[in-house]
């Protein structure tokens, strides 16, 4: 039994460096092959990739509900990054604290908030929309911390690293800018991580009993779990370590009882009891206690958190504020910009994707052009932070699928890059009375320069100072929505060439490859 | 792990690759100084145009007709290497400097006594593929020259431009403003917004804000950055020539393999003689008139002391 603890710690540093490094700098790591395949454990998203009758099994969900229902919570100390960042956190505290001693004794926890929390998890789930995972799912709370606060912090160890070796001559290490910075996202995973470092300082593991619906879920499983912690009554001297190391309160050691269900299965107890008084033992007898009525949603509640909600929205304000500084010498005067955001290539529609994502931010962490970046209400009230291609950031790289293949939760899907060559997020507009060369009857093309299938082209353009001009021409049935006409484009506010979203994604005709008609292709004299 | 790979791989096969350039590059050498002697004593060659060779072969014997490349490079100076990187797109495509070029360039630079040579490209792809794709990583990696990074604000810093009359003042790569010598390294290429991209247009990819001079235009902006900007040497890739959809290109069907090559230290007159190949006349390239009559360069190939060689 002593085994279990090390064995968790093990299972747990492997798990929360490698997750870790994933969200950190993930094309350095596309070297290692199928890391990312250790996302497949997590539980909701491996759920949320089953609920969309993925063909080969999302096996993370069904692993840790079997083991639940054989040896408790397996999940909320093995896998789970954020429960395991809970771990390090009271860890960490623990070193700190002059006792150096643990302190926690048995409390019940909010069982009606987790009951409720775990409800609507549930229910939200049927109804086809993360809208409430986005707040809710542990993984994705942590995956928003390593995004927003952990690679940030990375990066600026990185280019101090990397000014110092490039002005020795290496330039191996390069600096990395972030990109990645949206306001309402740095604000509410700053808000998660304080309330867990409060939480953990005080209550230990509260959060993962009263706030995770994945705990709540496990909890109604561990409820009848076959193998459970208890305690052997004629073993137990009554010293108390074991409620004083348990970071989920659950143990009263009084009454030799342990609330199994809320057990996070760290199994500190075990390890710190002299005398092995706590082992599994087989439970047959005693019917689990109905949760029945604490399922039902209390829509009071509902409506409480939806005006929270709303409120949030009060003090929405632009995500990404597009560049201000006079690109062009006019100022353009029709606004350009898509009335839908954008989707990455393989998130389908609209639709999909907002009952698929739970915004964990592993894409945005990942896409190495950053053009996805994270939003605050553009999807919605219940679409909040769910990413979307990012044009004033940067375009799509044609040459990249990388998005999908990562995507945990299948809200991305994977696509073959030629597949996803042909993919369109959103159709080209061109906006004449906004463009340099009608207006300012002068050359630019940038436009043009960059769009990769040449669904915009430029074409002769006849003004009134007789000029040799060029002027951008749209084919939309060409046009794929990577943005790479619009980044460019130097006219402000108001771009002249934007791509309107399709709610739904298209099919792009493949770009015309045509051989260049001459004679012969190798000159044989100079032409001057 | 590219980090690590690099330190494992860095004082092993750096050692060695080196002591393998060492021998190549004497050998070019050896080839150059043999063809120097075909030209004229005396004659001050404006441009050499080369025709019908392989790229590094023809840079061999154009180098050559300009003294070598120790007319160029001291022992000891640093060198940049300013390749057209600018879009994730195989060689076949003709959206960047050939690496074939790129390499022998950087040889020659070494062979001349250069302490360091340093290249890069502010990319329009993201660099990181376009440096790797264009094959152009793999070519420097084996010179011995360094690749560095262009994609920060922080690399960069404000000149000011006197001779400008739209562009006043642009931010250029540190490498550029540090370096003793600056070799321009362009492909020739389709370009509508610029007409053709050569010489002067890839110094775009020396600066930073380069939409700025899109929106003010183009043309003048270019001509004014060749006010300030003078690379020591042009060498123009033209040996697979993008004709049309450029300058990123949509397949290997856009070109046209011309197997030719300009070297010069006049970028007006490289680009001239650039667009010839192109197809077009210098005048249909209102930034090359510009540069002209701004005292760049000449664009009148007629008055010019061209080098003519056939391989």
């Amino acid at each position: 039994m002593k085994i279990l603890k090390p064995l968790r710690v093990v299972v747990a540093v492997i798990f929360m460096l490698f997750t870790t490094l994933l969200f950190l700098h993930f094309n350095s790591f596309l070297k290692i092959p199928d890391i990312s395949v250790i996302l497949e454990l997590q539980y909701i998203p491996s759920l949320l990739k089953f609920l969309q009758g993925v063909t080969w099994i999302a096996f993370g969900f069904v692993v840790f509900t079997l083991l639940a229902l054989l040896f408790g919570r397996i999940y909320c100390s093995f896998i789970c990054p954020l429960g395991i960042l809970q771990d390090f956190f009271i860890r960490v505290n623990r070193l700190l604290s002059k006792r150096n001693k643990n302190r926690y004794s048995y409390h019940q926890s909010l069982k009606w908030l987790r009951h409720l929390i775990t409800g609507i998890a549930l229910v939200s789930l049927i109804l086809g929309s993360t809208s409430l995972l986005i707040w809710l799912d542990p993984y994705s709370h942590f995956g928003r911390m390593a995004t927003h606060l952990l690679q940030p912090i990375y990066y600026f160890g990185n280019n101090g690293l990397a000014l110092i070796v490039n002005h020795l001559g290496y330039y191996g290490i390069y600096r990395i800018e972030v990109h990645t910075f949206h306001w309402a996202t740095f604000l509410f995973a700053s808000f998660i991580l304080v309330l867990l470092l409060a939480l953990t300082r005080i209550k230990g593991r509260f959060f993962c009993n009263s706030l995770c619906p994945v705990g709540g879920f496990l909890s109604w499983i561990s409820k009848v779990s076959i193998f459970r912690l208890a305690f052997e009554p004629s073993k137990c001297i009554s010293c108390s370590r074991c409620e004083k190391a348990c970071k989920a309160e659950s143990i009263d050691y009084k009454n030799m009882k342990i609330d199994f269900d809320r057990c996070v299965a760290c199994y500190n107890c075990v390890d710190t009891c002299n005398v092995n008084a706590i082992t599994y033992q087989v439970r047959f007898h005693k019917k689990a206690a109905s949760n029945s009525k604490n399922e039902t949603i209390d829509s009071g509640k509902r409506q409480t958190l939806k005006s929270i909600l709303f409120a949030g929205t009060a003090l929405s304000g632009l995500s990404f504020t597009i560049d201000k500084e006079s690109f062009s010498s006019f100022v353009s005067k029709n606004p350009a910009k898509s009335k839908l955001p954008v989707l990455p290539p393989g998130a389908i529609s609209i639709t999909h994707f907002k009952g698929t994502c739970t915004a964990c931010h592993l894409c945005i962490s990942a896409c190495p052009s950053n053009v996805l970046q994270s939003t605050f209400i553009e999807f919605g009230i219940d679409g909040m932070f769910i990413p979307k291609m990012n044009f004033d950031v940067n375009y799509c790289q044609y040459e990249c699928n990388l998005c999908g293949d990562i995507c945990p939760t299948g809200a991305i899907k994977p696509l073959k890059l030629e597949d996803k060559k042909i993919t369109q997020l959103g159709k080209v507009q061109f906006i004449k009375d906004n463009c340099v060369v009608s207006q300012l009857e002068k050359d630019c093309g940038a436009c043009a320069e960059h769009c990769p299938t040449k669904a915009v082209k430029m074409v002769p353009y006849p003004n009134k100072s007789g000029k040799n001009l060029f002027i951008p021409e749209v084919n939309t049935d060409l046009c794929i929505g990577c943005g790479a006409c619009e980044h460019p484009c130097p006219v402000r506010p108001h771009k002249a060439i934007y791509v309107e979203s399709n709610p739904h994604h298209l099919l792009a005709q493949k770009p015309v490859i045509k051989k260049i008609e001459t004679p012969k292709s190798e000159q044989e004299e100079f032409p001057f | 792990m590219e980090r690590r790979d690099f330190f494992k791989k860095a004082i092993g096969t750096g050692l060695i690759a080196g002591a393998a350039l060492k021998l190549t590059g004497y050998n070019a050498l050896f080839a150059a100084e043999n063809t120097t002697s075909t030209a004229a004593p005396g004659d001050k060659i404006d441009l050499v145009a080369v025709m019908g060779g392989e790229p590094d072969v023809m840079f061999d014997k154009g180098i050559a007709e300009l003294g070598g490349m120790q007319a160029f490079v001291k022992p000891g100076q640093t060198v940049v290497v300013k390749p057209n990187i600018g879009w994730d797109q195989p060689v076949e495509v003709g959206a960047n400097t050939n690496p074939v070029l790129v390499k022998r360039i950087i040889q020659h630079c070494f062979n001349a006594g250069a302490k360091e040579v340093y290249v890069f490209d502010n990319t329009c792809d993201k660099w990181m593929n376009c440096y790797k794709n264009s094959g152009i990583e793999q070519a420097v990696k084996d010179a011995g020259g360094k690749l560095v990074p262009a994609d920060s604000k922080n690399y960069y810093r404000e000149v000011s431009i006197p001779n400008g009359v739209n562009l006043k003042k642009a931010e250029v790569h540190e490498k550029i403003l540090d370096c003793d010598v600056f070799i321009n390294v362009p492909i020739l290429k389709d370009h509508k917004g610029g007409r053709i991209s050569v010489c002067m247009k890839n110094l775009m990819g020396i600066i930073e804000n380069r939409y700025w001079w899109h929106g003010h235009n183009l043309h003048q902006c270019i001509a004014d950055f060749a006010t300030y900007s003078k690379p020591a040497l042009n060498v123009v890739d033209a040996y697979r020539v993008m004709l049309k959809n450029g300058p990123r290109g949509i397949s290997s069907e856009d070109c046209v393999i011309k197997k030719s090559l300009l070297i010069s230290t006049d970028m007006v007159a490289a680009d001239a003689a650039a667009a010839k190949i192109y197809g077009i006349e210098p005048d249909e390239v209102e930034y090359i008139k510009l540069a002209h009559a701004m005292k760049v360069g000449n664009k009148n190939l007629t008055e010019l002391n061209i080098k003519r060689i056939k391989v």
